[in-house]
């Protein structure tokens, strides 16, 4: 004799299956949502850091040494840098740009590019909202904690060695359980003036 | 009882419609869709997996790009006649003594070296190798203290900056010290024009990927000597 349709045991098991499958999946897509989610921001904090140091590097490579300041030997370190480019030679004497500040504001994670700072032209421009307040694994205690033979420096740190300048920056972005993912990059460049 | 409620009675199949739609699916089409299942499957998976592939190819790429361009940064803060006793293979001609230049090998943080290399990163410069012993001195043009030179009879390996170097990458042989000649001098200590070539191989996850930068460095400030000839004024009123 067939049987014509399902028992109750037989259809509560498959129920029973079918919600452990779709629990799990659920689980996994979730799991795999969140991992996309963070590698994304991730890649994009460190888009966002390239572009900046890029840009940082452009401004400064054209100033002169003797227009660079503060020079802050290792372990010191600044977080501000202050310098004038050369726009050309006239009548044998170089012209020099208005003086510039790349700079990070301090509490606001502001990282800004200024000109004229303090005059009547001035013109300040915020180039990113997202600089932490410490470099990574870095705390305000006078030592250095993460081996980068600087004490005690910021999320933006200039450091002056002869005609380089050692640019450092940590982006990040707090995610809404509160968790922090930071991202550090770091480059060199040298005055060409 | 309660099973016996739920079964539902088997109809009886009254036309050859109705039989096929109750007929079930046989197993040539279960096969053929679960085929298509897998396929469609396996594509979606590759497709993910090459994705993140292209990622992380393109995240080393522009780690060792930087790399490159930083340790050209740092070969420009360095006096232009150091730069290649600073960063060649040949640690005790350092101008600041040996083992003090930072060496023509560096290591890349987030990428892993080759199997047998040493280091990811390495800068070239169209040397030659040459195997000096005692009292040899080497070579002209040598500056002071540099290339290792003799050991107690012994024989050296010394880095010579060559103009007869022959090396198309490297836009070599050419005349380095602008003397209009390309001679077989070592000219490590006399050079005008340095071409340099920074290289990086690594070990990816998708094999063995590599990049480089090739350049030339030049010292083009003029000097008093130069400048009065340019000025048409007695050297000794320039300088």
């Amino acid at each position: 004799m067939r049987r014509a349709g399902f028992t109750l045991i037989e259809a509560v098991i498959a129920l029973a299956l079918i919600g452990l499958v779709v629990t799990k999946l659920t689980l996994v897509m979730e799991e795999a949502r969140r991992a996309h989610q963070e590698e994304s921001v991730a890649l994009a904090l460190q888009d966002q850091a390239m572009i900046l140091l890029d840009k940082i590097a452009y401004a400064v490579v054209g100033a002169s040494r003797q227009r660079l300041e503060p020079e802050q030997p290792a372990p010191l370190s600044s977080a501000e840098i202050r310098f004038q480019v050369s726009l050309g030679v006239e009548d044998g004497e170089p012209v020099w740009s208005d003086p510039e500040i790349i700079g990070l504001a301090e509490g606001s994670g502001q990282l800004y590019w200024g000109q004229n700072v303090g005059a009547a032209e001035e013109r300040i421009v915020v180039w990113a909202n997202t600089v932490s307040q410490m470099l990574e694994d870095e705390l305000l205690n006078g030592a250095d904690d993460n081996g980068n033979d600087l004490a005690d420096e910021l999320g933006l740190a200039f450091v002056v060695d002869d005609k380089s300048v050692v640019i450092r920056l940590t982006l990040e972005n707090v995610r809404e359980d509160g968790e922090r993912l930071q991202v550090t990059r770091e480059t060199t460049v040298t005055c060409r003036n | 009882m309660l099973s016996r409620g739920l079964r539902r009675p088997r109809p009886r199949p009254t036309t050859a419609t109705a039989r096929a739609s109750r007929a079930g699916l046989s197993i040539l089409e279960v096969l053929v869709t679960l085929s298509i299942l897998v396929v469609a499957g396996s594509l979606f998976c590759q497709m993910l997996v090459s994705g993140r592939r292209i990622r992380l190819v393109n995240h080393e790429k522009t780690l060792a790009a930087d790399a490159a361009r930083v340790v050209l940064e740092r070969m420009r803060n360095t006096p232009f006649l150091e730069i290649y006793r600073d960063y060649n293979e040949d640690p005790t001609d350092d101008a600041g003594g040996n083992g003090t230049g930072p060496g023509a090998s560096f290591e890349v943080e987030g990428l892993s070296p080759l199997d047998g290399a040493g280091a990811v990163g390495r800068v070239l410069f169209p040397t030659m190798a040459v195997q000096v012993s005692s009292g040899t001195s080497g070579g002209g043009g040598k500056l002071g203290g540099m290339g290792g030179g003799s050991l107690g009879g012994t024989t050296v390996t010394q880095y010579h900056l060559r103009e007869d170097v022959v090396d198309a990458r490297l836009g070599m042989p050419r005349d380095l010290t602008g003397d209009n000649k390309i001679d077989s001098g070592n000219h490590s200590a006399d050079y005008l024009l340095l071409p340099v070539c920074v290289r990086l191989e690594w070990k990816s996850g998708s094999g063995e990927r590599h990049f480089e930068i090739v350049t030339q460095l030049g010292d083009f400030l003029l000097r008093p000597a130069e400048l009065a000839l340019l000025e048409e004024v007695p050297v000794e009123e320039a300088q």
